[in-house]
């Protein structure tokens, strides 16, 4: 059998089966829509919103706000540390650093399954507004839904805008549980930023400094009435994430004590 | 092919500015099992995971099958099965699962899984979750993962830890079988000599980061029997001290009673001849602490 680094990814995979993962993606990508759905059963003004809008794009504008700003982040950072733990927790790092495996090839096939996980994420939260657009015209026949065409590309272009957001979180956040055994120590760190970045938010102008806020950034924005043009926010998305990940492995690379 | 299989050179390591390993040099020989003894906290775990690359050397030379550790990691971890200190389990997964995360991460067959599970006696247990376990079969499981890959060398940090004295008597016979039924390089470690004398070829003992003994079972053996302390009762304890004085080290053990060293068991007739031409009258002469328990407890206490 030849190694590949598609072996490894493999490898780190199976790691992941029966565990609580893809309960908390489907639990976590499904409680801003579930939120809504309720939100829109008791408040007869989100009710009369939706009916008068196109309830399409509202309906997913407002799913995808709360998403980006708090729900996804947060995601990314219980994610990391839920995989890194498992290696803490089972005495298995060290194991791992003893396979006849490079550093890059642990280090990166592991990030690719946290990859594959908020990919996994973002299907789940996208499916998971449709149903509860169908389940808004059941329980409260908001039949504009089905008036209109699913916007499929918009729901694909808001995606991948929010995903290239969130590159820099999921680095940073599989650098810092990587790093620590205790695990709260990333989480602590992650949720300060979160929130931080998040209180500050509405109060700095430049927002190029704050990973944590890029995916309601990159969401948001009106990008024709703001300074810095959505190609610089991709930019430093993209940079900020490199940065990030490579500092991550070197860290990893020059430790003096692994497993 | 090299006949020693791991060399370890003047190695030397710090923990901040505790020095944990002083100048260690370590020769295991092809096809031996290599008892790596010492109590708790005297370097030996420290040794094995930097000779496993999991501890970046500060100074010396580790070379495994003949080549530089550092420079050749990943095809020295080929031929290398370990176990440092607990099992390395997914508690979620069975034993088959954690296998298979192995075996591909090893590159083997799939019939490997079968093999060793039967080899440690795991094969009917096979699809039970690993938390389900007893601490013996986890550490039988973890021999199991050692071992998939059908490694020339195999380093097992205290596999007998927590084991009941059936489990010791397993791993035990495991060990000699992979030993002298595939030839297997064993390098173990353990507090415990009592363990290790009944399995080793070759013996190296470890105390606060210093090598104080390295050599074959029988050679150990040798020094068991040149270190012999004897007990001997008198009816005057200061004309046996003034008839011993010139040759022997010894210690008053009681009101007529002294424990002499002899390096040598023609000594013992020695110490014997001097009282009596001194005219002491020796009422009783008897060998003690001669076992190879207490040889270790001499050695690391020396």
């Amino acid at each position: 059998m030849k190694y590949s680094f598609l072996l490894g990814i493999k490898t780190e995979w199976l790691k992941y089966r029966h565990t609580s993962l893809f309960g908390l993606t489907l639990l976590i990508a499904s409680l801003t829509p579930i939120m809504k759905i309720i939100s829109c059963m008791v408040s007869d003004e989100l009710y009369g919103m939706m009916m008068h809008r196109d309830s399409w794009h509202f309906f997913l504008m407002i799913n995808w706000k709360d998403t980006a700003a708090v729900m996804l982040p947060m995601y990314v950072i219980l994610l990391n540390n839920s995989i890194a733990q498992t290696e803490y927790r089972n005495n298995a790092w060290k194991q791992l650093y003893a396979l006849p495996r490079s550093y890059a090839d642990i280090f990166f096939s592991k990030f690719i399954v946290v990859q594959v996980m908020i990919i996994f994420y973002f299907l789940c939260f996208n499916l998971f507004c449709l149903i509860a657009a169908v389940l808004l015209f059941l329980l409260k026949g908001v039949h504009n839904f089905f008036q209109l065409p699913i916007p499929w590309y918009q729901m694909l272009i808001i995606s991948i805008r929010v995903y290239i957001g969130i590159l820099a979180v999921s680095a940073i956040q599989y650098w810092l549980s990587v790093r620590f055994r205790n695990f709260m120590i990333p989480l602590g760190i992650g949720l300060s930023l979160l929130i931080g970045c998040l209180l500050l938010g509405g109060w700095v102008k430049n927002h190029l400094y704050s990973p944590y806020l890029f995916p309601l950034f990159m969401f948001s924005m009106d990008h024709s009435n703001e300074h810095y043009s959505l190609g610089l926010m991709y930019m430093v998305s993209l940079v900020s994430f490199v940065l990030s990940l490579l500092s991550g492995f070197l860290n990893l690379y020059f430790r003096k004590e692994k497993g | 092919m090299n006949s020693y299989i791991v060399q370890v050179e003047n190695l030397s390591h710090h923990f901040g500015k505790q020095l944990v390993l002083d100048d260690v040099s370590l020769l295991i020989p092809n096809g031996s099992i290599y008892g790596f003894l010492g109590p708790n906290g005297a370097g030996k775990t420290t040794t094995l995971r930097l000779i496993l690359g999991l501890l970046k050397k500060q100074t010396g030379v580790i070379r495994v099958f003949g080549d530089d550790f550092e420079r050749h990691r990943i095809a020295a971890l080929e031929g290398i099965g370990s176990l440092i200190e607990q099992p390395s389990i997914y508690l979620h997964l069975n034993a088959r699962e954690n296998l298979e995360i192995y075996r591909l991460a090893y590159k083997c067959g799939q019939k490997r899984v079968h093999e060793v599970l039967e080899m440690v006696g795991l094969n009917d247990v096979g699809n039970k979750k690993s938390k389900d376990y007893s601490l013996g079969m986890k550490q039988r499981l973890a021999i199991a993962i050692a071992l998939l890959h059908n490694p020339e060398l195999l380093i097992l940090d205290e596999p007998a830890n927590g084991l009941d004295p059936n489990g010791i008597i397993e791993m035990r016979n495991l060990l000699l079988h992979l030993n002298r039924e595939f030839g297997k390089t064993i390098l173990i470690s353990s507090h415990l000599l009592a363990e290790v004398e009944k399995i080793a070829t070759d013996v190296g003992i470890i105390h606060k980061g210093k090598l104080l003994f390295q050599g074959t079972l029988p050679e150990l053996h040798q020094l068991q029997s040149d270190r012999t302390i004897i007990e001997i009762e008198v009816d005057d304890l200061e004309n046996a001290k003034t008839a011993l004085a010139q040759l022997f080290s010894f210690t008053t053990a009681g009101r007529n009673t002294l424990q002499v060293i002899c390096n040598k068991k023609e000594q013992v007739a020695a110490a014997n001849d001097l009282l009596v031409k001194q005219g002491v009258r020796v009422y009783n002469l008897k060998v003690i602490q001669n076992d190879l328990e207490a040889l270790f407890v001499q050695i690391i206490t020396a």
